[in-house]
């Protein structure tokens, strides 16, 4: 696309310009569709009935509830939400506050090291969860934890905090430092400064690293489906053995698959200037 | 490293810090110090501090060591053996079970299996990602309220996005046969043997070529706008400018993404676990499913621990590669 003469090139390249912007939002257009589809279908196949699923697809249908109302009456169910729940909550609370004291340390004490244990902890997120389970398996069975929400519990911990570390330590290491100080000679102890300025300033960053805590667990079904059998089974791994393609009830198979989705959907509506920032922070700068 | 060490640190840090310095080389630890808030001697008290700072860091590497690389000893332990998950006692073989996965045709077809599965899928990402974040560069200056959509397939779970997926392509009323259907094609078994494989790399893509964009379009935001201009104006063609000016300007970020996205296809599992279960036959076995299925359908540790041990080193290799480039960014 070389430039030929000049007060050519300039009409066309403006109207080049022009065309160029339509194709960019035509792509934009096209992805956002590519990606919105997929989920309004598995949205509005949970509220389709049954008939919907025989022959062609359904676009125009009564929405019926009946998918979501037969769910809550499933003890098995309600079983599973519940262990997703507290396996969530717990490991997202005890993770972000582990990662949020080691972060400090790491960004603001900066002890002699701290360097290498940073970089001991980027490593730990290279290693991946798959390679680890018969392992944990075999530990949890010896310790009669198989099949127990603390089974996935602790490695839920495990596994958020080196990103959830690694992203706090940048935001710790963004605050001013006069601040921290000047608590200090207000006569605040180290621990207090921390809590009492520190945290509050590094709220957005502890609610994003929050959110990718949670999500890690809720979305999690590598060390469930391995750890678990019928106690403490989670929510993916229920909705992961619906693995026979026939007789498969897509409507209620399509009301777990959206319950899933919800919780993460909605943090990223939220939370999104955090996530983008998290993302870019922890991707390209490091 | 030191420089960036210490400029990052206030000045009254590095007061103490130079302080310090000099109490250990004159051994004079009574020196006055106005920014001495705790009682007792500065030297203790950086020792009591630098304490403290370990003893913070020690909870989250104590959780990480036990759960993470507890785990990894105990594949390469376990690797040496005949294992059997349930029964008899486990029999120590040596490297039997390294020779037999790198020697017997069934393993190394799971191997070059997952190798091309990760080729293909980082590439199509990678690929596709950095064309759709150029032209969105070249003509717009933010996605917007977009971006949160751009988010989304990357944060559901991928059980979801595979549920999703499934029922979306699977039988031959789905919703992809309907609309192939207009174009005159006809319905094809997406989940077959024939497209299984092709049709898990594009659900992989659906999930992660939207975050690549996002992260490539950031990049190339931050790039200095005069020397793309500059090159046109000197008459650049399309390919020289990618070549000399976008690849050395966007290295970092695109080797960050490569990188990243190559480590998560080595472990891909989820899936494809949810979509074909490793079938059919072995189409999409990658070498995730195969720790899984040995482990627990064939009961064989020792198999499950070599292969878990190469996906460790792989992926180990490769994360060290991309902490390199981290530790030498700070100081360009």
């Amino acid at each position: 696309m070389a430039v030929t003469n000049m007060p050519k090139a300039r009409m066309s390249s403006k109207q080049r310009r022009q065309l160029g912007r339509y194709s960019a939002y035509v792509i934009l257009g096209v992805m956002a569709l590519i990606i919105l589809i997929p989920m309004t279908w598995i949205v509005m196949a949970s509220f389709k009935p049954n008939s919907a699923f025989v022959g062609p697809p359904v676009f125009v249908f009564e929405p019926t509830t009946e998918h979501y109302r037969a769910m809550l009456r499933d003890g098995s169910f309600l079983l599973y939400a519940t262990n997703s729940i507290i396996v969530t909550i717990v490991s997202t609370v005890v993770s972000v506050t582990l990662a949020a004291l080691g972060a400090y340390g790491l960004a603001r004490i900066r002890p002699p090291g701290h360097q290498g244990l940073g970089l001991a902890i980027v490593t730990m997120r290279m290693l991946p969860p798959i390679a680890l389970v018969v392992p944990l398996f075999m530990v949890a069975i010896r310790l009669g934890v198989q099949d127990t929400r603390l089974a996935l519990i602790l490695p839920y911990i495990a596994l958020s905090i080196p990103l959830a570390t690694w992203m706090l330590q940048g935001f710790f290491m963004d605050l001013p430092r006069e601040l921290e100080e000047a608590a200090w000679i207000d006569g605040c102890s180290r621990i207090g400064a921390f809590f009492r300025v520190i945290l509050p300033l590094a709220l957005p960053g502890i609610a994003a690293v929050s959110v990718f805590s949670f999500v890690l667990a809720w979305n999690d079904l590598v060390v469930a489906l391995t750890l678990t059998q019928f106690d403490a089974v989670t929510l993916p791994v229920f909705a992961s053995r619906a693995r026979t393609e026939e007789g498969i009830n897509w409507g209620g198979l399509g009301a777990l698959t959206t319950l899933i989705m919800i919780p993460a959907v909605a943090f990223t509506i939220v939370m999104r200037r955090f996530i983008v920032g998290g993302l870019a922070g922890s991707a390209v700068k490091g | 490293m030191t420089a960036s060490d210490e400029s990052n640190q206030s000045p009254s840090v590095d007061r103490t810090a130079t302080a310090v310095a000099t109490a250990k080389s004159d051994n004079g630890g009574g020196s006055f110090d106005p920014t001495a808030i705790h009682k007792g001697s500065r030297s203790s008290w950086f020792a009591r501090t630098n304490r403290f700072g370990y003893l913070l860091i020690a909870a989250p590497m104590i959780m990480m060591i036990i759960v993470l690389v507890v785990p990894i000893v105990f594949n390469l332990y376990a690797s040496t053996f005949s294992w059997r998950l349930f029964g008899r006692e486990p029999v120590f073989v040596g490297l039997d079970n390294w020779i037999t996965v790198l020697q017997d045709p069934r393993w190394r077809a799971s191997l070059s299996r997952t190798a091309i599965f990760v080729v293909s899928t980082v590439t199509v990402q990678v690929v596709t990602g950095f064309w759709i974040a150029y032209i969105l560069y070249k003509h717009l200056n933010r996605i917007g309220l977009l971006s949160v959509i751009f988010l989304l397939p990357m944060m559901i779970s991928e059980v979801a996005a595979a549920l999703t997926w499934r029922l979306i392509v699977s039988g031959s009323n789905s919703l992809l046969n309907w609309a192939i259907g207009f174009l005159g094609i006809e319905a094809q078994q997406w989940l077959g043997p024939s497209w299984a494989f092709i049709t898990v790399v594009a659900v992989d893509a659906w999930q992660n070529v939207p975050f690549v964009v996002l992260i490539m379009f950031a990049a190339m935001q931050a790039m200095p706008t005069d020397v793309l201009e500059a090159a046109e104006l000197d008459g650049a063609s399309g390919f020289s400018k990618l070549r000399y000016i976008l690849m050395p300007l966007l290295q970092p970020a695109l080797l960050v993404v490569l990188l990243f996205r190559t480590i998560f296809a080595i472990r891909a599992f989820t899936t494809i676990w949810v979509l074909t279960g490793g079938g059919p036959g072995d189409r999409t076995a990658v070498i995730g499913i195969d720790i899984y299925r040995v482990a627990f359908s064939n009961f064989n540790v020792g198999m499950s621990a070599v292969l878990s041990m190469l996906m460790v080193v792989i992926s180990l290799i490769i994360g060290i590669g991309y902490i390199r480039m981290l530790t030498r960014e700070p100081l360009s």
